[in-house]
């Protein structure tokens, strides 16, 4: 499941955080310094922060400046803020915000985590597939998309499905999908490429965090499913294009696509 | 000062891309450093919070215990009002609404609210909140509160001067209104379209919709719908110069209206048409009894309105300030900012003027139609009029 990456000094607020937060896991940070690293070297999925964690320092300004390092990284902000504060932080970036009366209240945190996190990757690659394979396929597809960050291999990805390694080949290659080696090489590059659109983020760090033993790995990795070296792929219609290739390479089983088509 | 100056030249982000009932925080724009303002925002966005969680997880999917803590997490919060602020009674109120919530209170809960942060002018919240009625009216095929709630937002770009977004929200309304066969609400979106117009200076076009009310009106045998075309092209004809047949129009009206509210709107177009032509005795008569009968405080204070605008005409200064001063004391009272602005505005221009007059004569004379209608109106007492 996801990481959470939280800035909360307060110890009230991390329990709070704490019960609402599974099956998420959280990393804490003391400064927002360290939340930017960590957002940096983690696979960190959403943040969390207090917008005033740091004494006599602009929270929002720092909402800001992360948004715009990392703009498709959630921002939920966290605290008792006045009107102009959230005023100010909606116009900043922050995808949600926790007040404090709400934070003792674990159903709504819960709620406002996993709404936070709805719209990753998963979601995009599960919209393209939609209507395309079957209902099965796209729930093995989605798994694996979110389970790229844990870096996922094929072993466990068939053990989660309670098939053997050979089964899920046989299933993959019935549901038009590629092989379950090339759809986790596949998802890892998508993952990589779509976080390269955070300006934050080096080829270098993203190798890291997707279990690539160096920037140089991960790029062969790109070269054998993009086709294309990396730096010109940091932009959204580059992303669109690897995302249809990906598609391209899921025709489905043809059945499932006649039936969806004709109802 | 400076660390600021990052964050406030932003653009404001799309509704699409912020999160939910930001938007009522806009009516900070261009004033974040008034706090009563920043209470109040902030104390709308919460107590519209619950209201979009609802329609984001669905009424029933959200645990009710949950929904209750924060409703009251928000109603704890009121204190910082004022217990004689009409806001506050007004988030009291729309609390209690939405704790058992059903689809059809959570709607008109939001619309009532809508409408108050309307009258207070606040232009971005109310129109975030027609919005969120809106989404709850679609979530649950709420048609006829869709309808309302559409007409509502073409009223409130109309007034943000959006009219483009006014326009097609106007047509949407009317059209899902004549689907549902809701000819009221097709008659008062239509006269929307029709105001739309008439402020972008589109006079033609205006009168064209107000005659296809009259047309549908008199083709559906219906009163109401009638007497709302009637008003609209009284208005639409006052304003385009032709004050004699804006009366003749007002008049049928007031022969015509079907429901009370409907009555004062006619009398306030009569009022208005005779205003133009000089004939102040039966403009100040129609005002008058909308003043006395209307059951809406927000009608009343603006019929005193309008009364202070013919004495002044009419060089009556003392009684103009005297209706000013009724006016201004409602319109605090009940939170209506927009006829508190124009009513203090109107005290400011006659205060600095020595004859105590405002206004430019009369455009016309007044023909002998105008002149008979204003001798019956005159002879109206409250009384005369009655209520229906």
């Amino acid at each position: 499941m996801a990481l959470i990456a939280a800035l909360l000094p307060d110890h009230a607020d991390r329990e709070s955080l704490r019960a609402a937060a599974p099956p998420h896991t959280v990393a804490w940070a003391e400064s927002w310094h360290e939340l930017n690293g960590l957002v940096r070297r983690e696979p960190v999925a959403a943040i969390v922060a207090d917008l005033h964690s740091e004494q006599r320092k602009d929270g929002v300004l720092r909402v800001l400046r992360f948004s715009e390092r990392y703009p498709l990284t959630p921002v939920l902000v966290w605290g008792d803020l006045d009107g102009r504060e959230l005023y100010r932080a909606g116009k900043a970036g922050a995808t949600d915000v926790i007040l404090s009366h709400d934070a003792d209240d674990p159903v709504l945190v819960t709620e406002l985590l996993d709404y936070t996190l709805r719209d990753g990757l998963a979601a995009a690659v599960d919209r393209r597939l939609r209507g395309r394979i079957a209902e099965e396929a796209r729930e093995l597809v989605r798994f694996a998309v979110e389970g790229i960050p844990d870096q996922l291999q094929v072993p466990r990805l068939a053990a989660a499905r309670n098939v053997s390694v050979s089964t899920l080949e046989r299933r993959c290659e019935g549901w038009g999908l590629p092989t379950p080696g090339r759809l986790l090489l596949w998802l890892r590059v998508l993952y990589g490429l779509r976080w390269l659109l955070e300006p934050g983020r080096s080829v270098e760090s993203v190798a890291a965090q997707l279990g690539y033993s160096s920037g140089a790995a991960f790029r062969r990795a790109i070269r054998a499913t993009v086709g294309e070296r990396p730096s010109p792929l940091r932009n959204d219609a580059a992303f669109e294009a690897a995302l249809d290739r990906f598609v391209a390479e899921c025709p489905g089983d043809g059945v499932f696509r006649r039936l969806s088509t004709t109802g | 000062m400076g660390r600021y100056d990052r964050v406030s030249p932003l653009p404001p982000p799309d509704r699409s891309r912020v999160f939910p009932a930001w938007a009522v925080l806009r009516d900070l724009e261009g004033r974040e450093r008034d706090a009563d303002m920043a209470r109040r925002v902030r104390l709308r966005f919460m107590a519209l919070r619950p209201v979009l969680r609802l329609v984001r997880h669905g009424i029933d999917r959200v645990p009710r215990e949950s929904l209750e803590r924060q409703i009251d997490g928000v109603r704890e919060e009121l204190g910082q009002l004022s217990a004689r602020d009409p806001e506050r009674a007004r988030l009291a109120r729309f609390l209690r609404r939405i704790r058992h919530p059903t689809p059809l209170t959570l709607a008109t809960a939001t619309l009532d609210l809508g409408e108050a942060a309307e009258a207070a002018e606040h232009y971005h919240g109310a129109e975030e909140l027609y919005f969120a009625a809106l989404q709850v009216a679609t979530a649950y095929r709420l048609e006829p509160e869709q309808v309302i709630a559409l007409r509502l937002l073409g009223r409130i770009c109309r007034k943000a001067a959006r009219s483009e977004d006014a326009r097609r929200f106007c047509r949407e309304a009317a059209e899902l209104a004549l689907r549902l066969g809701d000819r009221r609400q097709w008659a008062i979106a239509m006269d929307g379209l029709g105001a739309t117009l008439r402020q972008d200076g589109d006079a033609a076009g205006a009168l064209r919709i107000h005659e296809e009310i009259l047309a549908r009106g008199r083709q559906w045998s219906d009163d109401e719908v009638l007497a709302e075309g009637l008003c609209g092209l009284c208005r639409a004809e006052a304003e385009t110069g032709d004050p004699q047949r804006a009366i003749e129009y007002g008049w049928t009206a007031v022969g015509r209206a079907a429901r009370d509210e409907q009555l004062d709107t006619a009398l306030s177009c009569l009022g208005a048409a005779f205003l133009q032509v000089g004939l102040y005795p039966a403009a100040a008569r129609c005002h008058w009894i909308v003043a006395n009968r209307a059951s809406r405080l927000a009608v009343r204070a603006q019929a005193r309105v309008d009364l202070a605008t013919v004495a002044a005409r009419a060089g009556q200064a003392d009684a103009a300030r005297d209706h000013l001063r009724d006016a201004i004391r409602l319109a605090k009272k009940h939170g209506h900012h927009e006829i508190l602005r124009h009513a203090e505005a109107l005290l400011t221009v006659l205060e600095h003027t020595p004859d105590g007059s405002i206004g430019a004569p009369p455009t016309a004379a007044p023909g002998e139609s105008a002149r008979r209608i204003a001798a019956e109106v005159e002879t109206f007492g409250q009384a005369l009029v009655p209520a229906r």
